[in-house]
């Protein structure tokens, strides 16, 4: 993986985290392979580390660390799914084929099915897919 | 649809790698002290997982939270981990755990 990409995915992670572990974690994306699994894996797991718990130093939990993961559902579920309605809205606007507003249905029913699921990966997925599409539509028509 | 049939005809090796991390993190520093890259290389060696950079660090992070692993100093910007004596506790219970399962899940096999 290059320096600038190494560097541009870690500043995807909550500022605790980064400062945290920033560093080390730059180096192991520099001494990996990379590629698209490396590079996919490192975007969800830093969507993951927005919605759990922040890593506070010194502070020893008593649960497991599968049970630690994601203690904050609802906040987590807002974050995504409501910034992610004006983009599905300017996206159904901007559609021109039937296509594309399939695709705007098929995302929205994506955050429906999740929230109906409490499924956290697919949450987070839907708003991947969400943001990344309307970057593209906002970058192709500009 | 895929039957389970076509499930029991396939090799071992396709039917997954036992994935859960922070316990192959735990399972990893039980023989030493390691960076991330070296962790993700020997559980690789280990059960043939290999573990993607932010899962490993999403098991580290949550791992040092619990107390069950320690940073040392860092060694040129790659901080080694080592289990503590509480981690190897739970990484005990958990391998017991899973004796008991294996032990059980093959007697239920060799009666089916």
């Amino acid at each position: 993986m290059t320096p600038r990409l190494a560097r541009w995915l870690v500043r995807l992670y909550p500022r605790d985290w980064r400062d945290r572990y920033g560093e080390e974690f730059e180096m192991l994306l520099l001494d990996g392979p990379g590629g698209f699994h490396a590079l996919a894996n490192v975007l969800l797991a830093a969507v993951r580390e927005h919605l759990v718990t922040p890593i506070t130093p010194g502070v020893i939990m008593s649960q497991s660390p599968d049970s630690i993961l994601i203690q904050r559902p609802l906040m987590g579920a807002l974050a995504m799914t409501v910034p992610s309605l004006p983009l599905l809205v300017y996206l159904a606007v901007h559609a021109t084929e039937g296509w594309q507003l399939l695709v705007v249905a098929a995302l929205l029913a994506g955050f429906v099915v999740a929230l109906i699921r409490r499924s956290r990966i697919d949450l987070a997925i839907s708003y991947v897919a969400t943001v990344s599409l309307f970057a593209w539509v906002v970058w192709v028509n500009h | 649809m895929r039957s389970t049939r076509d499930v029991v005809k396939a090799p071992a090796d396709q039917l997954g790698h036992y994935s859960d991390p922070p316990l192959l993190v735990l399972a990893s520093l039980v023989s030493g002290p390691k960076h991330g890259h070296a962790m993700i290389e020997d559980i690789a060696a280990l059960c043939g997982a290999r573990l993607g950079p932010g899962t490993l660090y999403g098991a580290i992070a949550r791992l040092e939270q619990q107390g069950w692993i320690e940073p040392l100093p860092a060694e040129a910007r790659r901080r080694p981990y080592r289990i503590t004596p509480q981690g190897a506790r739970v990484l005990r219970a958990k391998l017991a755990t899973l004796r008991q399962f294996v032990r059980a899940g093959t007697r239920r096999l060799e009666t089916a």
